[in-house]
């Protein structure tokens, strides 16, 4: 699944039917999805709003890949990037943001890719099973 | 931003000012809700409590809990307390996450946070 939203705060939120229709196909316990949702509109609220500052010419790519045993998400912004989410400044809106992400997923890669022009990628990865399944 | 994200109806009920919120709180949404009153003057009619009825929010970001923050800590220096209720499980533990619940008392129902 590839989706690409507009530098424009609010964009985040054409992610949920995309998020909707694929969880639908899963056997995944509804709030351990949740928490996928909201490390994913976050990560992509933070390329909007600080990888691509708002531009709204500058699209965020969001891949989504599934098994039936973990799902991989990469948000890609043109911005610089993170080296690291640790120490995260917690007591700011961003900070909360990132705390959301990291609490939320199993697994986080901060990477560039070397594309013309080159792209800063988060790369979360979470088990479908952490809470057992949805009967 | 879309002019309809948030809805926001405050009304007078006994001791409490009730603000039922219909839509998102996200920043754009979140600036609007602390103009609604000038919040750190007090209640209208300097009432001592505030409360939020959240059961027609389906999305809160962290941007939008900063400003709910903003909101409940304001408040304080306003002279009156914050309380909501409609709240889902997942918005509560995100509330408990960020400290929020600190200065925000979540009720289980509208009847229980009206103190009816």
């Amino acid at each position: 699944m590839h989706i690409q939203v507009k530098s424009i705060l609010g964009e985040e939120k054409k992610l949920f039917p995309f998020m909707a229709d694929w969880y639908r196909n899963t056997r995944m316990d509804e709030e351990d999805y949740q928490e996928l949702l909201t490390a994913v509109t976050e990560a992509c609220l933070n390329a909007i709003e600080h990888g691509n500052s708002l531009d709204p010419h500058l699209p965020v790519d969001v891949e989504l890949i599934s098994d039936e045993r973990e799902v991989i998400i990469r948000v890609k912004d043109h911005g610089q990037g993170i080296t690291d989410l640790e120490p995260s400044p917690f007591e700011t809106e961003r900070g909360w943001g990132l705390k959301f992400i990291q609490s939320f997923v199993d697994e986080i890669k901060l990477y560039h890719e070397m594309t013309s022009p080159p792209r800063f990628c988060m790369e979360m990865k979470k088990k479908l099973w952490k809470n057992g399944w949805r009967s | 931003m879309d002019k309809q994200e948030l809805i926001i109806q405050g009304e007078r009920k006994k001791d409490v000012y009730l603000l039922r919120l219909q839509g998102d709180i996200t920043k754009p949404s979140g600036e609007e809700l602390l103009r609604w009153v000038d919040w750190e003057k007090g209640l209208p009619d300097q009432l001592p409590r505030l409360v939020l009825d959240l059961s027609s929010v389906p999305y809160i970001n962290s941007a939008g809990i900063a400003y709910l923050i903003r909101l409940v800590r304001l408040g304080q220096e306003g002279g009156f307390e914050t309380s909501c209720f409609g709240v889902s499980y997942h918005y509560e533990k995100l509330f408990q996450m960020v400290g929020l619940t600190r200065w925000l008392t979540i009720c289980p129902s509208e009847w229980a946070a009206m103190g009816e």
